[in-house]
């Protein structure tokens, strides 16, 4: 039965070339998934920066270079963040699939095949692809691929589902954890995420020379907003109170900043609708949102 | 062709000098076992020391030819026959020749240490190569070795020195090593099919005797002779002699055009036996993302059955074109796990070489962050950082995938040589060796060694090159809890490797980077310390043996018979105040105060005037206390 896909990557400031190294890639995927049933790829840039990325020569040599597959470009004229970007990208799809994917992800040669197999298990509602160079450490079952939640770097699930769980929580999350969210959405449907170790992409992160993470402020900053709001709506007003303290006694700027918007939030009642009260899906261990199997 | 006023070459036969290679390589390559009655042409005859050794062992007719009268006159009055010629041109040559053989067979013709004094040696060999081909017959030649290391390392050390013959005899006009000959030759149109070269310790440029590259037990020499030695075996060759045969003359200068060779930066050695076909993909993945792509990739497939060949070849057609169009698959079906990086080595075309095993993980600034590193430290060996981190494979819905299962643990951040004495802390994939290493130093893996033959490698390529440090981190060292390299080789193997690495280190002069003198005296005040540290231990130790003795001495005493017995003889100084003696009076005494208090006690009168008690008592077999 002949598959359809849309990949969507939402991009800002993105240079060209790291456009294109991805691309050389994506078209190659996609050419090797035909024999697969994949009969139709459509690739969607959504561009939240200032100002547009991409020209339309631009675009055009692109969709030249790699006529195999559809390009579309969608400028935003705003930052609609991550989770605003593929919601407005993913209200245009047609596709069976949706294939959500950092616009700088390489990914390899057969990652579509290893990203749509899993799918012929109805019972599961996402796919997420291994991260290389650096794995992420979250736990997940060895036999059947099933865990916590998803990184949406390279993550695969049924348009039906991204529409009956009404996509990415755009109103609480802006850059980070709304994969998390998402996730666990996509669980309270019954369905199940795993993680296919044999579907890799390449998401260029690096180490500090300590060989730790050098998250940017923004990063630092959303990072510290989300674990607030990701653990009060789903119902874990304790760890919410614990983390706010923490970062109040202990927090660097952007903790602390964060804090301020939290309260904000609070104030003009803007904070999400809590759920998951019986605690069934969502996982909070050691600050992270599944188990680690080992601490970066 | 330049005359010596100052040398007539007038040398004796020997079996060992080039006369006697000369006739050795004819008589293995031609048929003497009959008198063929065919002519040996020598061009640039002399005095025609070969001449009874052709005519005898070699069975033919001796024929001379040289512009030098005395060296033909000296023919002409032992029988031979004899022609002056002054050799100029090709034709003129050609024409010559022909009219000296007429009629008769042509067998074979050698020109011997002539070549080197022609202006126009390309076209007396192109003379000689017509006729040659004409009468199918064999050339031989040969001509002084430039490559000798006397002369090289004078010159390296700025000394250069033309004799009246020789080497660097003052006429020669062209200079040859092996390589140029058999251009020259090949341009004339004669293919070398045999070699007797002569090779001598030390040649006629073994002076002066008190140049220290010369003397034998200088370090300098013993460096220069084991870096030479593994360059080629021209080192020690005086003279080639070489066979050769007509053939299609190749075109275009006999010369090297210096020009900018377009060479990509990186030749990437990647060593697969095809076992984890999933993670040669991750592999190739993370090449696809690297940020230079200015590199080049050999697979060597060690030993490969035919399954996992077309598996390999299946992940390299898998790839975005223009990464296939980088990547080649070269198989290897003998040797040792190190032959292959012997193998890709040599067909490396990047000014840096890489080795990166199938199951470990390049980060995207893999390639770049060597190519930055050049750009300060050129022709240094590269090294950054990797992290190791233990992986295992794990098999979901029937599909290999690799997953980390501790988390990743950087190397050491800079490359210290003294520490990598001891063992390798620069896995494969933090590494990039200069091209020339290998392919103008010659510099090989050994394959002798089963087991750290990269760092056996890293150690002989740092102490010649020098190693530039980046901290880094550019991939991840992948460690497999089964099925790993430690678990292939028994504990022996691996220590014998370390010993033979370590002795080979050991055995001849290195070059050690700057800045390691300081290392090696600060470790030299490092082990001072500990050795001071260790006997003052020793010392206290001891001390405080013979200070429990010297107590347990006094205890005996001040708690004997004869002492207590002996009391009254002491009551007179105490009352003048002294104390009773108490073995707690003692305690924390210095040895020299102990032996002081024993002396004192042994020589009092009270335990003087008790010895006869004690006596008695020890006769009795009484405990003497």
């Amino acid at each position: 039965m002949p598959i359809s896909i849309q990949q969507q990557s939402v991009i800002y400031r993105t240079d060209i070339y790291a456009i294109e190294r991805s691309l050389e890639s994506i078209a190659r995927a996609a050419e090797l998934a035909v024999p697969f049933g994949v009969s139709e790829f459509c690739l969607v840039y959504g561009d939240s920066s200032p100002d547009p990325c991409l020209t339309d020569d631009q675009i055009s040599v692109l969709r030249n270079r790699f006529s195999n597959i559809t390009i579309k470009y969608d400028f935003f004229n705003g930052n609609l963040g991550s989770a605003g970007g593929h919601n407005r990208l993913a209200a245009a799809a047609t596709a069976d699939f949706i294939l959500i994917q950092n616009p700088d992800v390489v990914p390899a040669p057969r990652l579509l095949e290893n990203l749509i197999a899993p799918f012929s298990d109805k019972g599961i509602g996402m796919v997420e692809a291994k991260q290389i160079p650096i794995e992420h450490p979250k736990e997940y079952d060895t036999q059947t691929g099933d865990t916590s939640w998803a990184s949406t770097a390279c993550a695969i699930v049924r348009r039906d589902t991204y529409e009956r769980i009404g996509g990415f929580d755009a109103k609480t999350f802006f850059l980070y954890c709304d994969d998390v969210d998402f996730s666990w959405r996509v669980r309270e449907l019954g369905l199940r995420v795993v993680f296919q170790p044999s579907a890799v992409a390449f998401h260029d992160k690096r180490l500090s020379t300590q060989g730790g993470w050098q998250p940017s402020s923004s990063e630092r900053f959303y990072s510290a907003e989300a674990a607030l709001l990701l653990t009060y709506k789903w119902s874990r007003e304790d760890l919410t109170e614990k983390i706010l303290e923490d970062f109040l006694q202990h927090g660097d700027e952007f903790q602390k900043k964060a804090v301020v918007e939290f309260n904000e939030r609070k104030e003009r009642g803007l904070l999400p609708k809590q759920r998951d009260q019986s605690r069934a899906v969502a996982q909070f261990v050691d600050g992270n949102y599944a188990k680690h199997r080992y601490a970066i | 062709m330049i005359t010596n006023p100052f040398n007539e070459y007038k040398n004796e036969y020997a079996f060992d000098n080039v006369y006697g290679h000369l006739i050795e390589i004819l008589k293995r390559n031609l048929d003497t076992s009959t008198q063929s009655g065919a002519v040996h042409l020598d061009i640039g005859c002399g005095y025609g020391a070969i001449a009874e050794h052709i005519t005898g062992e070699v069975g033919r007719i001796y024929v001379g030819i040289d512009a030098n009268k005395s060296g033909l006159k000296s023919l002409k009055d032992r029988g031979f026959e004899t022609h002056e010629h002054f050799l100029e041109s090709q034709e003129g040559a050609l024409s010559f020749f022909e009219r000296v053989i007429g009629d008769r067979k042509l067998g074979s013709i050698s020109m011997l240490d002539t070549l080197e004094h022609l202006p126009n040696g390309l076209s007396i060999l192109k003379a000689i190569a017509t006729l040659a081909s004409k009468h199918r017959a064999m050339v031989a030649i040969s001509v002084p070795n430039i490559q000798h290391r006397d002369i090289g390392f004078k010159l390296a050390l700025g000394s250069i020195a033309y004799t009246d013959a020789g080497l660097l005899d003052h006429t020669h006009v062209m200079m040859y090593d092996y390589d140029h000959l058999d251009r020259v030759l090949r341009h004339a149109g004669l293919r070398i099919c045999d070699q007797n070269h002569v090779r001598v310790n030390h040649s006629d440029q073994f002076f002066p005797r008190d140049h220290p590259v010369l003397q034998s037990a200088t370090t300098i020499r013993a460096f220069l002779k084991y870096i030479r030695a593994g360059v080629n075996d021209q080192d020690q060759i005086n003279q080639f002699v070489v066979a050769a045969l007509p053939c299609e003359p190749i075109t275009g200068p006999t010369f090297e055009t210096v020009h900018d060779v377009d060479r990509p930066f990186l030749s990437i050695v990647t060593r697969t036996q095809g076992k984890r076909i999933h993670t040669l993909v991750e592999y190739f993945t993370c090449l696809a993302g690297q940020v230079c792509r200015d590199f080049e990739v050999f697979v060597v497939g060690h030993r490969l059955s035919l399954e996992r060949q077309i598996a390999i070849e299946q992940v390299i057609e898998d790839l975005p074109l223009w990464l296939k169009d980088k990547t080649k698959l070269i198989r290897v079906d003998h040797g040792n796990r190190t032959h292959p990086l012997n193998v890709g080595f040599a067909q490396a075309n990047g000014r840096y070489i890489a080795i990166h095993d199938d199951d470990d993980i390049p980060m995207g600034h893999w390639v770049d962050s060597f190519r930055k590193l050049a750009i300060d430290n050129d022709g240094a060996l590269l090294r950054c950082v990797s992290s190791l981190q233990n992986v295992e494979t794990v098999s979901i819905r029937g599909r290999d995938g690799v997953r980390s299962i501790g988390k990743a643990a950087p190397y050491p951040s800079e490359f210290d040589f003294i520490q990598h004495l001891s063992g390798n802390y620069s896995p494969n994939n933090t590494l990039a060796f200069p091209r020339g290493v290998f392919h103008h130093l010659n510099m090989r893996f050994d394959e002798s060694l089963t087991t750290t033959e990269d760092w056996d490698y890293i150690m002989r390529v740092a102490s010649v090159v020098g190693v530039a440090s980046s901290p880094e981190i550019t991939g991840t060292y992948q460690w497999w809890e089964t099925g790993n390299s430690r678990a292939m080789h028994t504990d022996n193997e691996w220590t014998l490797n370390m010993a033979w690495i370590q002795e080979k280190l050991d055995s001849r002069p290195i070059l050690i980077p700057a800045g390691t003198v300081r290392k090696i005296l600060s470790l030299w005040e490092r082990a001072e310390h500990v050795n001071f540290l260790r006997s003052e231990i020793d010392r206290n130790r001891n001390e405080a043996v013979d200070q429990q003795n010297l107590l347990r001495e006094i205890d005996d005493i001040i708690n004997s018979t004869s002492w207590k017995l002996s009391a009254p003889m002491r009551w007179p100084k105490r009352m003048l105040g002294a104390r009773s003696s108490r073995l707690t009076d003692y305690l924390g005494l210095s040895v020299q105060q102990l032996q002081e208090t024993r002396r004192r006690l042994l020589s009092s009168r009270s335990w003087r005037a008790t010895r006869p008690m004690r006596a008695v008592a020890r006769l009795f077999k009484v405990p003497p206390n």
